[in-house]
C-alpha cells in the first residue's frame, strides 16, 4: 500500500501555533549556554572536574585515556581547592599544579640539568593514592611559601596535614579514610607535636579562626620577615599564637578571662569582639574605639573584629571603624562559628572584619641591609624597623 | 592563577625512564634504597626520584616517607 502523505501543511500549522515557543526556547538556551560558558571560563577548574568525571566514566568503559584523566583530576581538584582559599586570606596568592608528564626521552635532557622531582603515578584504578599523594607534594610547595621557611617542621608539617584533610574533605571524601590512616601518626603525641598541633587546627577550625585569623596572621608574617634565618623566637611565637587562638576557640560566651590580645614578638594581633547588645544598643562606639585606641598604643598591628552576623551588629561595626585612625580595613568575611554557650557548643552566624594598622614592623636579616639598604636612614636593624 | 609544573612519570613509562637515568638494573636487583628509610625500592613502591649530587635518589612510598620528602625540599628549598 503506497500512502502519500503530505506533511508540510501540517508542520506550517504547527510552527504557527507553537512556533513563538520553539524560538523562545532557542533563546533561552542560547543564553543559558552562554552563562554556562561564561561560568567555566571564569572557573577552569571547575571545568577541569567536569571533564574529569566524564573521562573517568569513558576509561571505565575501556577508552586509553588514563594519564589525560589523573591529570585533570588533580589538577581541577587541587586548584580549585587552593583558589577557594583566596577569599578566607587576604594576600593570599594562590599557587596551582600543572602536571607535566615525562617519558624517557626526557631522562637524559632534563633529570639532571633542571634539579627536578618525579612523581610516580599509578594506573587510575589507584587514583586516589596518586591524588594524596601529588595533592600533599602541592600543599607543601605552594602554601604559604613565605612564611614556610620561618617554621618548625612539626609547624609547616601540621599546617600542610590540617590544609590536606580539608583539601581531601572537599574534593574527594572517599580518600579522607586512607589519608587519615597513612598519613597521621597517632604514636606521636605530647605537646607541640604534630597531632597536638593538628587537634589545636581542628578546634580552632570549628571557631571559624582557623584560615581567617590563624592563616591571615601566618600570611602577615611571611610578609613582615625577610631574609632571615628560622629561629626560635619566630617558632616560639607560633606556638603561642596557636595556644592563644584555640583559648579563644573553646572561650565561653560572654567570659571576660580569656585573653584576646596576643603581643609576640612578631605576631601581634587582637580579637575585637562586639557583641553585648547593652553596648550596641546605647551606641557606645567609644567604648570600642578607645579601647582599640590603647590596642594601638602597644603596637598591636592585627585586629579581627568579630561580631553576630546581624544587621544591628554589622551597623555598629559599621560605625564603629571609621572612627578608628591609622588602620585599614583589609576583608571581611560571613561564617558560621561553634561558639561555647554555657558549655555546649552552638552554631553561629558571624561576621569577621580584618584591620591592619598602617604601622608595621618589619623584620630584615641585618647582613641583607648591609647589602641593600647601605646609607639609608633606617636603624635598629635587629630589632625591626617600622614600615 | 600561577601554577608551578610538578613532573610525573606513569608507572607504564617507569622502566624505560630508569632505564634510561641507568638505574634500572639497580632497581630491578634489590640495591636501590629509599633516600629517608633505606628500605629497598622496587618498581611497585617507588614514590619519587630525584637528582642529588649528580645522582638519582629515591622514595619510596610510605608516608613517613613521603612526609620526609616535603621537609627534604623545603630544607633545601630555603638552603637550610
Amino acid at each position: 500500500m503506497n500512502i502519500n502523505l503530505d506533511l508540510t501543511p501540517i508542520i506550517l500549522d504547527l510552527i504557527a501555533k507553537y512556533g513563538y515557543i520553539v524560538a523562545a526556547s532557542f533563546i533561552f538556551g542560547f543564553f543559558v549556554a552562554i552563562l554556562i560558558a561564561l561560568y567555566f571560563f571564569k572557573n577552569p577548574t571547575k571545568l577541569q572536574k567536569l571533564i574529569a568525571t566524564i573521562l573517568l566514566f569513558l576509561v571505565k568503559i575501556g577508552f586509553k585515556i588514563q594519564k589525560t584523566y589523573i591529570k585533570l583530576d588533580i589538577e581541577g581538584r587541587v586548584n580549585d581547592f587552593i583558589y577557594n582559599l583566596r577569599p578566607l586570606v587576604y594576600g593570599y596568592e594562590p599557587i596551582g599544579i600543572k602536571i607535566k608528564w615525562v617519558d624517557s626521552n626526557d631522562a637524559e635532557t632534563s633529570f639532571f640539568d633542571e634539579n627536578c622531582l618525579v612523581l610516580v603515578m599509578r594506573d587510575s584504578g589507584l587514583q586516589n593514592k596518586n591524588f594524596v599523594r601529588a595533592a600533599m607534594v602541592t600543599v607543601a610547595k605552594t602554601v604559604l611559601p613565605k612564611t614556610r621557611r620561618y617554621l618548625s617542621k612539626s609547624q609547616a608539617e601540621s599546617v600542610d596535614l590540617y590544609i590536606g584533610k580539608k583539601l581531601f574533605e572537599k574534593e574527594k571524601p572517599q580518600v579522607v579514610d586512607y589519608f587519615f590512616e597513612e598519613f597521621f601518626d597517632k604514636k606521636i603525641t605530647g605537646r607541640d607535636s604534630i597531632g597536638d598541633l593538628v587537634e589545636k587546627y581542628n578546634i580552632m577550625d570549628k571557631a571559624g579562626v582557623f584560615f581567617p585569623v590563624f592563616i591571615q596572621e601566618l600570611n602577615f608574617l611571611g610578609e613582615k620577615v625577610f631574609y632571615q634565618k628560622r629561629t626560635d623566637d619566630i617558632i616560639k611565637d607560633v606556638n603561642y599564637l596557636i595556644d592563644f587562638l584555640k583559648n579563644y576557640a573553646v572561650r565561653e560566651l560572654g567570659t571576660t578571662t580569656t585573653p584576646l590580645v596576643y603581643q609576640g614578638r612578631y605576631c601581634r594581633c587582637g580579637i575585637v569582639i562586639i557583641g553585648r547588645t547593652v553596648n550596641i544598643e546605647s551606641g557606645k562606639k567609644k567604648l570600642y574605639t578607645d579601647y582599640i585606641g590603647k590596642l594601638l598604643n602597644q603596637k598591636i598591628e592585627n585586629y579581627y573584629i568579630i561580631s553576630p552576623d546581624k544587621k544591628e551588629n554589622i551597623e555598629f561595626v559599621n560605625q564603629v571603624i571609621p572612627c578608628l585612625s591609622n588602620l585599614q580595613e583589609y576583608r571581611r568575611m560571613s561564617y558560621i562559628a561553634l561558639v561555647n554557650k554555657n558549655g555546649k557548643f552552638v552554631s553561629a552566624k558571624t561576621h569577621l572584619v580584618v584591620l591592619r594598622s598602617e604601622d608595621i614592623m618589619r623584620y630584615y636579616d641585618a647582613d641583607y641591609q648591609k647589602g641593600y639598604i647601605e646609607n639609608s636612614e633606617v636603624v635598629n636593624l635587629e630589632e625591626g624597623e617600622k614600615n | 592563577m600561577e601554577k608551578e609544573s610538578l613532573k610525573t612519570i606513569h608507572e607504564t613509562e617507569l622502566e624505560n625512564y630508569l632505564r634510561k637515568l641507568n638505574v634500572l638494573d639497580a632497581v630491578q636487583n634489590g640495591l636501590a634504597k629509599c633516600k629517608f628509610c633505606n628500605d629497598v625500592i622496587k618498581l611497585d613502591n617507588l614514590h619519587a626520584i630525584f637528582p642529588e649530587s649528580e645522582q638519582v635518589k629515591f622514595v619510596c612510598d610510605k608516608p613517613v616517607c613521603i612526609k620526609e620528602l616535603n621537609n627534604y625540599l623545603r630544607k633545601k628549598k630555603y638552603g637550610e
